[in-house]
């Protein structure tokens, strides 16, 4: 399970950042205050415009910045005290991820299969289940700058999958791909669940929300607005479909612009 | 040690010894194109100062007297400068022609100039040249010998004796008079110039692959992947560091393969008149000082490359940043290029700067156990509170992340 409690994320700004906010104060609030769980068997879905603080939430997850308040636990372990425990156990994947084109796939696997401690069978094993599954297999010693978008963040999912994690953390999965391959991660992202995974994904897109998570967390301006099944959010919101129900937290809440 | 420190550097160097662009660049370009460069150089220096020194330059002679042009013909001089004698009036056509590189020399005798010798008027010879073309320039120093003898001839005439005029000789008998180590005099040659190219070299040995390997991760997105992972992030900036030590001290070997390859070719430039460069054999402390010298700099390179790596969000602006550091690099070998190696000993705990002093004492087989100790040490310590400063980098959120 992944707890995150009460979690605070600040940051400093810079004076160039200031300018470009166009603000006056030095700090800003990327997160506030904000908690979920996330249960194994469960696809949890962060859903919230850009710069609403998704990103930043994944990352305190996965242990990449410290919260500012508030703490983080996967699967029991403290991601403050025990991050080297934490990191083994979890998959972090963002859709900006572009893998250095010049090694092959079987290449690029091996090296983060080492990094996490695995032995040679293992990665070998896991290597060629990932591969059948994502149909790259004929393509594993080829340079991935060969292969096409797709098969890229195919790619891209194997190799943060490579150590088998308890928790798989996806920052906007389908962003930017092409429809069958939007199909075949959120297929992905449906298997792992079956797994028995932790999932928690990140999106601004209704449709994904609505139809991947089991459970959706609202978040507008660095706050969780909303958590729950999409029924319980239609109901507490009385609406009838997911984005009504978006725009109708996002109208209530005061003096937010995304 | 942790064994994945180990798969971080196999990773790093396996990216570039298999890149056949960057085998290129990085390997196999500084050792060509320093060869090609340094031989074309001093070949063509050789050639030139051949050409120059073998050329039969143009000389008007105005108010020619008879004295000199039968001096001139005894004395053969008319085999190296040919002589014209022309008119008074067209002086300032010839100043014209020596201007416009057609003449080399002017000569104008005061008129009566035998007679006015003869009655001990001290008469005036003037003599034109253009110093900015090389004929000119050869043909002055070959006319200015020519008058010293002409004049001990005319005197040797006004006393009644030649050898009378000779009060002593100089050096007869003497073979050798320029008396020096060879070994020394071989490698002051090479002191002036090769510290600075080995700062330089060094310095974008570093450079050519330092961006890619941490700027290019965070551009990529690849750090975040990795720093999820559960090495720490001690084990992945030291592998970095190290992996990029490897390739910076194999692409200087490169280039110092090319300076040694280039030494035959290139020795007119770089050594002293009547120097054998073959003189210089270094002993097993030069070639140990020079190994610690260049890894103990290579440390301090990649540190700062890493360093600024790490700051920059993409290979661009890490590139960007590492401009001006070249700059001051080059800066530092120059300042040195053409300055006494005897320089105060605190001045060689200044980075990069005490390396090439050092190089320069070494090429000079005057380098001292405490200059290897100020230098290396200094080197290390910078190098080293760098690495601490990388160590803390990785660890700070807002320099891995920020967009």
């Amino acid at each position: 399970m992944v707890s995150v409690k009460n979690i605070t994320k600040v940051f400093k700004l810079s004076k160039k950042q200031m300018k470009k906010d166009n603000t006056r104060t030095s700090t800003k609030v990327a997160v506030k205050n904000l908690s979920f769980q996330a249960h194994p068997g469960e696809i949890f879905g962060l859903l919230g415009p850009n710069g609403a603080g998704k990103t930043t939430t994944l990352r305190c997850i996965s242990t990449l910045i410290k919260p500012t308040e508030g703490h983080v636990e996967v699967m029991g372990f403290d991601n403050q005290q025990a991050s080297s425990e934490v990191r083994s156990r979890i998959a972090f994947l963002t859709n900006e991820l572009k893998l250095d084109e010049h090694f092959t796939a079987s290449d690029t696997i091996q090296y983060f299969g080492e990094l996490h401690n695995m032995s040679q069978e293992e990665i070998h094993q896991r290597r060629d289940e990932l591969f059948d599954y994502f149909k790259i297999s004929e393509f594993k010693n080829r340079k991935i700058a060969e292969f096409s978008t797709g098969m890229k963040q195919k790619l891209s999912i194997a190799v943060s999958l490579i150590h088998d994690p308890e928790v798989v953390i996806f920052d906007e999965p389908t962003n930017g791909l092409d429809i069958i391959t939007a199909r075949a991660v959120t297929d992905y992202l449906k298997e792992l669940r079956t797994q028995g995974k932790v999932v928690i994904v990140s999106t601004h897109i209704m449709n994904v929300a609505s139809k991947l998570c089991d459970k959706i967390g609202i978040i507008l301006d660095g706050e969780m607005v909303l958590t729950g099944t999409l029924s319980e959010i239609l109901e507490e919101t009385k609406t009838d479909e997911l984005e009504d129900a978006f725009f109708k937290l996002y109208a209530g809440k005061e003096g937010y612009h995304g | 040690m942790d064994k994945r420190l180990l798969t971080v550097i196999k990773k790093e160097l396996k990216r570039i010894f298999t890149d056949r662009r960057l085998i290129f660049t990085t390997m196999i370009l500084p050792a060509v194109s320093i060869f090609v460069m340094y031989s074309l150089m001093g070949n063509m220096i050789d050639t030139r100062t051949s050409d120059v020194e073998a050329y039969v330059g143009n000389m008007i002679v105005v108010n020619a007297p008879e004295s000199f042009l039968n001096y001139a013909e005894e004395a053969a001089f008319t085999n190296v400068i040919h002589i014209k004698t022309g008119s008074a009036s067209e002086i300032n056509g010839y100043k014209d022609e020596i201007i416009n590189g057609d003449l080399e020399l002017l000569m104008i005798f005061d008129e009566n100039f035998d007679s006015k010798v003869e009655n001990y008027e001290q008469p005036n010879i003037q003599r034109y040249y253009n110093d900015v073309e090389d004929y000119s320039y050869e043909a002055r120093y070959k006319i200015d010998n020519f008058l010293t003898t002409y004049e001990e001839n005319l005197l040797g005439e006004r006393i009644g004796s030649l050898s009378a005029v000779n009060v002593f000789d100089l050096n007869r008998g003497v073979e050798m008079d320029a008396l020096k180590d060879n070994q020394k005099a071989a490698g002051k040659g090479l002191s002036i110039l090769f510290p600075m190219l080995i700062a330089i070299f060094l310095f974008s040995g570093a450079m050519s692959v330092g961006p890619d390997m941490i700027a290019g991760e965070k551009e990529r997105g690849t750090m975040a992947t990795l720093l999820v992972t559960p090495v720490k992030r001690e084990t992945l900036a030291m592998g970095k560091v190290i992996a990029l030590a490897v390739v910076a001290v194999v692409s200087s070997l490169s280039s110092f393969i090319g300076i040694i390859a280039s030494m035959p070719s290139a020795g007119s430039m770089f050594a002293e008149d009547g120097v054998n460069m073959a003189a210089l054999q270094f002993g097993v402390k030069e070639y140990a000082y020079l190994a610690l010298i260049m890894v103990t700099l290579v440390s301090l390179y990649v540190s700062v490359v890493c360093m600024v790596s790490i700051m920059s969000k993409s290979i661009k602006e890490a590139n960007t940043y590492m401009a001006p550091i070249y700059m001051l690099v080059m800066v530092s070998g120059f300042t040195t290029m053409f300055a006494d190696g005897s320089v105060p000993i605190y001045r060689m705990l200044i980075p990069v700067y005490g390396s090439v002093i050092a190089l320069k004492n070494l090429f000079a087989f005057e380098l001292t156990t405490k200059m290897v100790l100020y230098t290396c040490g200094s080197s290390i310590f910078f190098a080293a509170l760098m690495v601490y400063g990388i160590k803390i980098l990785f660890n700070n959120e807002k320099v891995m992340f920020s967009k």
